[in-house]
C-alpha cells in the first residue's frame, strides 16, 4: 500500500497523537493544543524536516516554529529552563531534528498496519520556509505545544 | 562498569546519560560516539561492557555496527535505544544478538527494565 492511500488528514492526526505523547513524557509539557488544520504552509519559521520513504512513494513531516520557539523546544527536550544556557545554533538543529526523529518513528509504528516496510531518513533543519510545488499536497496542524506556538507539516506527491 | 552511548544527535546523548541517572545508573562511566563507526573504534580502544545504540545514524547505522562486531568476533552486551522500533526491526536486533531495545519516547523505569537484568 503506498502512503497515498491515506490522507493528508490522517498523516496529521497520526503527528498530533504521537506529539500529544511525546510532549509530556520528553518535553515536560502536559498537553498539546490544536488551533487550526489547514494547507498552506507557513514563511519565516525555522525547523526540522524528516522523510519518510517506502518502496513507491515518499512523505516529509516536518515541526517548524519561530526562532524562539525552536530554542524553547531544544532546551525543553534536553530538560533546561528557559535561560539556564545559551543554545548554539547547531544545538537547537540537532535539539529540534531530534524531536522530528521521535516523532516520524512514533507514526511509522502507528501506521505500520497500514504501510509496509516504511524506511526514515535522516532529519535536516531549515532556516526558511518550503515552497511546495503545484503537484504537492500539504498538510498543516497549528499547534501549542506548552508555551510554544508551531506547526506540524505534512508533503508529498499528490495522486 | 562501562557504558557506550552511540547516537548522531548530540542532545538524545545528553537525555540518555540523564535517564541512566534518573534510573538509579549513573554511577557507571559513560563515553559516547556519534554514529557506527566511531562506536567501533570506542568499543576497541576503551572496551565498554554495555553498548546503547541508536538505530538510524549516518556513515554506519546500528544495525550494521551490531553485524560489524559479530563479524569481528566482539562480545559486548548491546542493545538499541531508537525512534523506530517495528516488530521486524526488533526481530532482525534480537537475532542478530541485541539484549533489549528501547523505543523513543522512554522514561527512567522503561532503562531499569531493560538495563537492570544486563548490569545486574
Amino acid at each position: 500500500m503506498s502512503s497515498n492511500g491515506i490522507s493528508i488528514r490522517d498523516w496529521l492526526d497520526s503527528m498530533v497523537e504521537a506529539m500529544n505523547e511525546l510532549a509530556p513524557t520528553t518535553l515536560g509539557f502536559d498537553d498539546v493544543e490544536v488551533k487550526e488544520i489547514k494547507e498552506v504552509f507557513p514563511v519565516g519559521m525555522s525547523g526540522a524536516y524528516i522523510a519518510l520513504v517506502s518502496m513507491d512513494s515518499s512523505l516529509q513531516i516536518g515541526l517548524v516554529s519561530e526562532p524562539k520557539g525552536c530554542e524553547t523546544l531544544a532546551l525543553s527536550l534536553m530538560g533546561m529552563e528557559p535561560g539556564e544556557e545559551e543554545l548554539s545554533e547547531q544545538d537547537i538543529a540537532d535539539s529540534v531534528g531530534e524531536i522530528i526523529n521521535i516523532l516520524a518513528g512514533m507514526i511509522k509504528r502507528q501506521m505500520a498496519k497500514k504501510i509496509n516496510a516504511v524506511n526514515l531518513g535522516l532529519p535536516i533543519f531549515i532556516n526558511g520556509h518550503i515552497e511546495p510545488r503545484q503537484r504537492q499536497e500539504t498538510g498543516v496542524a497549528e499547534v501549542k505545544i506548552g508555551p510554544v506556538d508551531a506547526q506540524l507539516l505534512v508533503l508529498r506527491e499528490a495522486e | 562498569m562501562k557504558i557506550l552511548i552511540v547516537d548522531d544527535s548530540k542532545a538524545m546523548r545528553m537525555i540518555v546519560k540523564r535517564t541512566l541517572r534518573q534510573a538509579g545508573l549513573g554511577d557507571h562511566e559513560v563515553i559516547e560516539a556519534g554514529n557506527g563507526a566511531e562506536a567501533l573504534n570506542a568499543i576497541s580502544a576503551s572496551k565498554p561492557d554495555v553498548v546503547l545504540c541508536d538505530w538510524n545514524m549516518p556513515e554506519m547505522n546500528g544495525i550494521e555496527l551490531l553485524e560489524k562486531l559479530n563479524e569481528n568476533g566482539k562480545k559486548v552486551k548491546f542493545g538499541f535505544v531508537t525512534s523506530e522500533g517495528t516488530p521486524e526491526m526488533r526481530e532482525k536486533a534480537k537475532g542478530a544478538g541485541a539484549l533489549f531495545f528501547i523505543s523513543k519516547p522512554f522514561t527512567a523505569d522503561t532503562f531499569q527494565e531493560a538495563l537492570n537484568p544486563v548490569i545486574s
